[in-house]
């Protein structure tokens, strides 16, 4: 279980320390207005573990996509981007040619 | 007499070694700790992890210098966390008080403590994969023969961090030790 996420998960606002995973090792820095039962925190856990695991796609896309940067210059270069940000982008360029 | 290498051979002063016998740079002692204790937290105001993340040593001189080595592997629980700052400090404690005055320690400068710690600023954001080694060396002269603990405490400066692991349900990353090494130099 992963009780450090279903804390902040189900008490955003609250800021803790918690000792090898375990319930009873919980210190609150700043305590929720209600502390979270044990069996409420494995639920969270469990519910947020299968979300991962739903969005697995997600993460496995993002390091396989071209980085921003790069899809940014296939747009300029496609000539897509509005005449002002076309214009900005090529005074750089042209204020620092390629050697 | 004095403890003396000639060539292949020591002398020791009849007795044994004492600490006013070593010359400057000897190492009198080491202690550490190696804490298999595991920790998740997003304390944003400098918190000790574990009581268990501590090193005691007894100088034997108030002139004894202490070098101190943290390796304290790390992890974000969070998913990407970007540009937050998150700070570590090390801590002196002597008779229960503790004091952040490590020798080594710069001067406060606005936002930029001057402790005896290391400061962590992901740039480009980190996720729950992501390792980090929280690794600093500090050097202190506690000027006493009492007992000394050093440890380190730490603020978030957003998300929850891990200490020791990467996370209770992370599937890469390491399961290690922090370790802590306080050795005792003669001046």
């Amino acid at each position: 279980m992963n009780l450090a996420r279903a804390i902040s998960s189900l008490c955003p606002d609250s800021q803790f320390v918690v000792e090898d995973d375990e319930y009873d090792k919980i210190r609150w820095i700043v305590q929720p207005e209600r502390i979270p039962t044990l069996e409420e925190l494995q639920a969270e856990a469990a519910r947020l573990l299968q979300e991962d695991q739903m969005n697995e796609y997600r993460a496995k896309r993002r390091v396989e996509y071209p980085s921003i940067g790069d899809q940014l210059d296939a747009l300029f270069h496609a000539g897509v981007f509005p005449p002002e940000m076309a214009a900005k982008i090529q005074e750089i360029k042209n204020k620092y040619p390629k050697q | 007499m004095p403890t003396t290498i000639t060539g292949t051979s020591i002398s020791v002063p009849s007795g044994g070694i004492t600490r006013g016998s070593l010359p400057s740079g000897s190492v009198i002692q080491t202690q550490y700790v190696s804490s298999a204790t595991r920790v998740t937290s997003n304390a944003g105001t400098f918190t000790e992890p574990s009581t268990n993340y501590r090193v005691t040593i007894t100088p034997t001189s108030t002139t004894s210098v202490i070098i101190l080595r943290y390796f304290i592997p790390s992890g974000f629980v969070s998913s990407y966390q970007p540009y937050y700052v998150h700070k570590t400090r090390a801590f002196r404690m002597v008779s229960g008080t503790k004091s952040y005055n490590i020798t080594s320690s710069g001067t406060n400068n606005s936002n930029r403590p001057g402790h005896s710690g290391i400061t962590l600023r992901p740039s480009n954001g980190y996720d729950g994969n992501d390792p980090f080694f929280l690794a600093f060396d500090a050097i202190d002269i506690p000027g006493t023969t009492s007992a000394v603990t050093y440890g380190f405490e730490f603020a978030s400066g957003g998300g929850t961090l891990s200490f020791g692991y990467m996370g209770p349900d992370v599937a890469y990353g390491y399961d290690t030790n922090v370790t802590i090494t306080a050795m005792e130099v003669a001046a």
